[in-house]
């Protein structure tokens, strides 16, 4: 369903839909934390990371950390949004 | 011969730490501003940042003083309310208008940035004149018509490039088509939708400011 590598800058971990699609923000608002929020692009808090999420479908994991919570935590974004 | 005084907007990347050092080979005295885009990105650049000061530190006679603005936080007002394609812009006119008071605060002449003629969308000849015209004070740009390749071998020389091509995390702001040719009108339609003097007002009293 997606695929996580370390984003064009290499500072950070992202991950990206092998299907591109619009995720629904309305749904993400209702179950995360929003640290920053506009139309296009939200900051949330999901887990231990802090998590910058594109409407087109791509995730940034700000932070470090253990990447098998990261697919965790993005396959839980996907499936939720 | 007197010491000038200018304001180096300095970023994480390559060229902005060049155009310092070539001021500083003028004997200019510098101040650097930074501005920090979390939460959108990380804190990387910042931290990039402070070790590309103390780089150029080697070149100067004096202390360098640092303010870091969260500008983060103004990326989202202006995503909120403006046209997406005016982002890179009006980015980069609030940051010159932040520069600005910075600038007089610090009695510097002039301020200095690393742009480079058509290296990025708000790096157009219109989008810099456009920009411009959002501030009265001097911007000097050293590398304006360089050689991308002329830069990076100044920034090994010097002992930046290293630092500056760390990994890190790029800005999220960028939209996917922004405006390369734009009208100064229709800027000033899209600035009108947001309360610029406060945003520039929350970032200096909030700015960190440190000496290095």
């Amino acid at each position: 369903m997606f695929r996580l590598a370390r984003c064009k800058d290499k500072g950070a971990f992202s991950a990206k839909l092998e299907n591109p699609r619009k995720l629904n923000f309305n749904k993400l608002r209702k179950k995360y934390k929003a640290i920053a929020d506009t139309p296009i692009v939200m900051v949330i808090k999901a887990g231990s990371f802090d998590i910058v999420v594109h409407r087109h479908g791509e995730l940034i994991f700000k932070n470090d950390g253990d990447k098998e919570e990261m697919r965790e935590i993005a396959g839980e974004i996907y499936e939720n949004a | 011969m007197k010491m000038h005084k200018g304001l180096l907007l300095l970023s994480a990347g390559i060229d902005s730490p060049v155009a310092g050092y070539l001021m500083l080979k003028k004997k200019v005295e510098l101040v650097c501003l930074h501005f920090d885009n979390q939460p959108l990105v990380n804190a990387s650049a910042v931290e990039k940042v402070k070790r590309l000061i103390k780089k150029l530190k080697e070149y100067s006679e004096k202390p360098i003083k640092l303010y870091i603005v969260n500008h983060g936080r103004n990326q989202v007002e202006i995503i909120r309310n403006t046209d997406r394609r005016y982002q890179c812009v009006l980015c980069r006119r609030l940051m010159l208008k932040t520069a600005e008071n910075i600038a007089e605060k610090e009695k510097c002449s002039f301020l200095i940035t690393g742009e480079n003629l058509g290296q990025v969308a708000s790096q157009t000849i219109k989008n810099l004149t456009n920009s411009d015209k959002g501030v009265k004070i001097t911007i000097l740009r050293p590398l304006l018509c360089n050689d991308k390749e002329e830069t990076v071998r100044l920034a090994k020389e010097i002992g930046t490039y290293g630092i500056s091509t760390e990994a890190g995390m790029c800005c999220t702001a960028v939209p996917p088509n922004p405006i390369t040719k734009s009208r100064i009108e229709r800027i000033e339609k899209e600035e009108g939708k947001l309360n610029i003097a406060k945003m520039i007002e929350k970032s200096l009293s909030e700015a960190e400011v440190l000496e290095i």
